[in-house]
Order: C-alpha cells, then sequence, then structure tokens
C-alpha cells in the first residue's frame, strides 16, 4: 500500500521516499531560488524512472514548488516582477537560440566532451568565486549586511560601461537603475548556456543576478523563483504535448512535499544574511562540480545506458 | 554443428509454436498460470504470478518468462582523452526480448550456474543463447564486452534473471510429477503480452514444452492518465500545469493562515 504505479514512467515508487525527495528539494528551492533539478532527476533515475521522464515530470513538479516559493518570497517583498519578466524574455529567445546551437555543436562532433567540461569548469569558477567573494565580505561587515546595493561600490570598467548603455530604468525592488537592455541581453545568455547543458539555469542565473546585474541575494533568489515558474509551466506543457513524457502520478506525490519545502525554505532564507545564503549556494555548486568530476573520472559500473535525460 | 542446429530448430518448435493439445497427448506437460492476466492499479507494485502442472517423473524444468523482441539503442560510456568517461557513441542490439526471467528446477539449476555450463549453452537455454541470437551493431563493437554490460543494466532493472532452484516439485511421483513455481513480476514490466515457457529437460535434451500468455493492462486511474497523456496531451499538460499552480496556491495558504499569528 505504500507503493504507487507510476503509468507514464511505467514502474512503481515508495509513496513516503518520493514525498520525502520533493520535501528536501524544495525547501533548497526555498532558499536558494533554484529549480534542483541538478539533484532530482538523477535522484529519480536512480529510484527507476526513465530519464526523459525524470526530467519532463520535475519541471512539472517544480511548478507547485516556484508557485508556493514565489508567493512566500512575494509576501516578504523578495520578488521584482519588471527584472523577472525582463530575464524571462531573453531566456525563451536564448533557449530557442541555444537548441540551434546544440544542433550545430553535434553536427561538429565531440559536442558532448566540450559541453561536460565547460559545465563543470564553470561551475568550479562560479562556485569558487561566490564562496570566496561571500567569505571576504562576511568578514569586512561585522555588523548586519544593510543591502547589497546601499554599500557604494568602487567603480569599475563593467559600472562605466553599463552606464552607456540606453534606456536606463530604475528598478525599485533590487534597487538598481540600470539599462533595460541589460537584463534581456543577461537572459539570452542563460537561455543559451541552459538549453546547451540541458539544465534549468537556476545555477547560472543566480549568480549572473547577483553578480551581473548586482542585486541584492534576497530579493534574487524571488525573482529567480518567479522566473523557474514561468520557464517549468512552458516545459511541462511542450514535453506533455510532444512527448508524452509527463507523468503525473509522479509530479503529484514530489509537489506534496515540494511546495511545503519551498515554505519552510523560504522561512530559513530570510533568518539568513546575504552573504551566508551566497556562501551556502556557493558550497552546493561546488559539490555538484566535485560530484560531476568524480562521475567523469572513476569508471561507471556499467557502461552502457538509455538514451534521453542530460 | 548441424546438430546444435537440430537442437534449435526443436527447440524453437517447442517454444515458440504452441501445439495443439491433441499432438501433446503422449506426454503431456501441463502449465497453468495464476493469474493468467494481471491488473495495473493505482496502488501496483508488482505481483506475483503462480505457475504450476504436472511434468514427465524423470524431467528437470525450466520455466521462461519472455517479451517481445525488438533493437534497443544504449549510449556507450568511454574513456576520453585517457583520462575522462563520457558518451562515446551508441550500440544497438538487435533482436533482443524485453524480458527475460528464467526460473529452473534444482538439478537443472546446478547446471546453468555451474562453471562447465556448456551442456547448458549447447541446449540453447539462458542468457548465453540471447547472445548468440543477437546482433550488435556497429560490428565493430567488442560482442562479448557489451554484451556484458547489457546483462548488467539488464540484472540491474530486474528485467533479466536467473533463479536457479525456483522450480519445486510436489506431491507423488508417478509416471508424472507435479511442479510449482513463482515468477516475481516486476513492476518495471510494461503493459503488453508476454510469453511464459515450460521447457522440460531430461540428461543434456529438451524433450518437450508448452507455452501460455501473460496479458498485463493498466486498469483505473492508470489507464486513464496513460489515455489522457497520449490522446489529449495537450490538455493533459495543461492540466498537469494549472493543478501543480493550485498545489503551490494551496499550501501558500495554509501557511499564512499558520503564521498569521506572528
Amino acid at each position: 500500500m505504500w507503493h504507487m504505479y507510476l503509468p507514464i514512467a511505467g514502474n512503481s515508487v515508495n509513496i513516503l521516499t518520493i514525498f520525502g525527495l520533493g520535501g528536501a528539494v524544495g525547501l533548497l528551492s526555498g532558499i536558494f531560488g533554484v529549480g534542483g533539478g541538478f539533484l532530482m532527476t538523477p535522484l529519480l533515475i536512480m529510484f527507476g524512472i526513465p530519464a526523459t521522464v525524470a526530467a519532463a515530470s520535475d519541471s512539472n513538479q517544480i511548478v507547485g514548488a516556484s508557485t508556493s516559493g514565489t508567493l512566500a518570497h512575494w509576501k516578504l517583498g523578495n520578488v521584482d516582477f519588471k527584472m523577472g519578466f525582463l530575464l524571462l524574455i531573453g531566456g525563451v529567445v536564448g533557449g530557442t537560440l541555444g537548441v540551434q546551437v546544440i544542433k550545430i555543436l553535434r553536427a561538429m562532433g565531440n559536442a558532448d566532451f566540450l559541453i561536460t567540461v565547460t559545465y563543470v569548469l564553470m561551475l568550479g569558477g562560479v562556485g569558487s568565486y561566490m564562496f570566496i567573494e561571500a567569505l571576504q565580505s562576511l568578514k569586512k561587515t561585522e555588523a548586519p549586511v544593510v543591502s547589497a546595493t546601499a554599500a557604494p561600490k568602487k567603480e569599475s570598467t563593467y559600472a562605466k560601461m553599463l552606464k552607456k548603455l540606453p534606456w536606463q530604468t530604475k528598478f525599485v525592488k533590487s534597487g538598481v537603475e540600470i539599462s533595460l537592455l541589460l537584463p534581456l541581453i543577461l537572459g539570452t545568455l542563460v537561455g543559451v548556456l541552459a538549453a546547451i547543458m540541458g539544465v534549468g539555469g537556476g545555477f547560472i542565473m543566480v549568480p549572473v543576478m547577483v553578480y551581473l546585474l548586482r542585486m541584492p541575494m534576497h530579493v534574487v533568489v524571488g525573482t529567480s523563483l518567479f522566473q523557474i515558474l514561468f520557464t517549468c509551466v512552458n516545459v511541462t506543457i511542450m514535453q506533455s504535448w510532444s512527448n508524452h513524457t509527463v507523468d503525473f502520478v509522479l509530479a503529484l506525490l514530489l509537489l506534496l512535499g515540494s511546495t511545503i519545502g519551498a515554505q519552510v525554505g523560504t522561512k530559513l532564507s530570510k533568518k539568513l544574511k546575504g552573504d551566508q545564503l551566497k556562501i551556502l549556494l556557493a558550497s552546493l555548486v561546488l559539490i555538484v562540480c566535485v560530484k560531476m568530476m568524480a562521475d567523469l573520472l572513476l569508471t561507471p559500473d556499467i557502461l552502457l545506458s538509455y538514451k534521453g535525460g542530460h | 554443428m548441424s546438430q546444435k542446429i537440430v537442437i534449435t530448430l526443436f527447440f524453437l518448435f517447442a517454444t515458440f509454436v504452441s501445439l495443439p493439445p491433441a499432438l501433446r497427448a503422449e506426454q503431456p506437460v501441463t502449465l497453468n498460470l495464476d493469474p493468467a492476466s494481471i491488473s495495473i492499479s493505482a496502488f501496483y507494485n508488482g505481483t506475483d504470478v503462480k505457475v504450476s502442472g504436472e511434468a514427465p517423473a524423470d524431467t528437470e524444468l525450466l520455466i521462461r518468462l519472455t517479451g517481445t523482441r525488438h533493437d534497443v539503442t544504449l549510449k556507450k560510456k568511454g574513456k576520453v582523452g585517457g583520462v575522462l568517461w563520457m558518451n562515446v557513441g551508441e550500440v544497438t542490439f538487435e533482436n533482443v526480448p524485453s524480458v527475460y526471467l528464467l526460473y529452473t528446477s534444482k538439478g537443472l539449476g546446478e547446471i546453468a550456474t555451474s562453471e562447465n555450463s556448456n551442456k547448458w549453452d549447447s541446449m540453447g537455454l539462458g542468457f548465453d543463447a540471447l547472445k548468440q541470437d543477437m546482433k550488435v551493431l556497429p560490428t565493430t563493437n567488442d560482442k562479448e564486452v557489451v554484451f556484458k554490460e547489457f546483462m548488467k543494466l539488464k540484472k540491474h532493472e530486474d528485467l533479466y534473471k536467473l533463479e536457479p532452484d525456483a522450480v519445486q516439485f510436489t506431491g507423488p511421483t508417478g509416471a508424472m510429477k507435479p511442479y510449482t513455481a513463482t515468477i516475481h513480476v516486476p513492476p518495471r514490466l510494461k503493459p503488453g503480452t508476454y510469453q511464459v515457457d515450460l521447457i522440460a529437460v531430461k540428461g543434456d535434451k529438451i524433450i518437450e514444452g508448452s507455452s501460455q500468455q501473460l496479458k498485463l493492462t493498466q486498469i483505473g486511474f492508470p489507464a486513464f492518465l496513460s489515455s489522457m497523456a497520449f490522446d489529449r496531451s495537450l490538455l493533459y499538460g495543461v492540466m498537469a500545469v494549472v493543478i501543480a499552480i493550485f498545489a503551490g496556491l494551496g499550501t501558500s495558504l495554509i501557511f499564512r493562515s499558520k503564521g498569521g499569528a506572528h
């Protein structure tokens, strides 16, 4: 009685295991503003779900978790809708472009090698940078961090360049004044990368918002979730429609856990300082990076695998 | 060589062609499945099928569950640059059954699992017979190596398995002896029709066979959801999203009313 049959995945799972898994990943969503697909998809595959079904059902589940998380963050004033929409538009354009880029890469051969190595290097680079930066800033400011933007930053070449872009606009929630073009361009870049790597992009988007858009960490988490919600709605409908890979029973079991996890995560997130959040997220990114490197270096148990997935 | 072909032909004849009962009158092995059809409902988690019947007293038995044969294409991992394990291409296995579960009586199991299983192989039984039947493409692959990996993958999924000593003989033995066995149908077995074969072996010869069909069908909620997902896929996707959003909204409301006290 503790098992449920998943009609699309064609296997059965333990209800409590999947509920717990949803809860844990939902917690991460609420705290860090990431979808958690990097964690969920491999675990579901481990429980005997085909890779394509695991990824598609996970995006269905993220719709619920990010709705729950976005609402919780919105109540705390942590969602910058204007910024979110611009990034989203960029993301859709980038995703479409990325799919074409993959085709070109695949035609050139050796695409998998390039993609995997780039991904690992990027995770390592972003994770290390974020970790060190947040650690230093945490040491410097013994007093509670007011806001990342309130502290006057050094005028870097990057900042000077940004000021020269047209359509400078004020983003009230994020407390920044930048060109409308910037979130559009960065959204597109992240979209291209996410499509090529075959991941949701929360991992890349969060550091981009923090370091390139200079948004405060708490607003980054809320806005990222808002954006993930729309991306996953799109992915779920597309996957159901063209590939029939969404298992709703699986998504529902995950949802029950993840919507609760996202609420609890948001509460935890509120208690942590921006820099503490950054350090924790950086650690998570570095762990994933090490795990991927281990997968690359250690001899796999089975040298064959099913197609689909990452 | 010709002897091997004759044996193989006989084996194919005995197992894949269902003999009309009248022809089997002299040595009637019997094969019953309980249940012969399995319903996959919402809480299905695989099931057991009881196999029973009678076979000549001087035989050892093999019960085999097989699925339809088809081609499978898998990703192959290999070393790139001498250090990194990555997907380096695809391997196609032609003509492989989706499932291959073997249950033997004790005597036959000893032969199958012994170091020297030539007798078992020469009868065209077991996994080695599969290897002979299947074609691996591209042919540049070392068949031995990739077949070994293929077996690992299938065994990991519980879809290929050999259980020696799983067929028990019960009751008094006259000219015929009754037997029983339990097939553990894994939850991963897709809806469809499968074949269960009973093969009676005497010495190193297959002397008789009988076959029955095992049907797996989705019913109730799983059947409803499957038909939605495939026949009305757009509506299914939209509904999945809407329900997920409402679940998120609902949880938010519950948490707000709880947190309202602060």
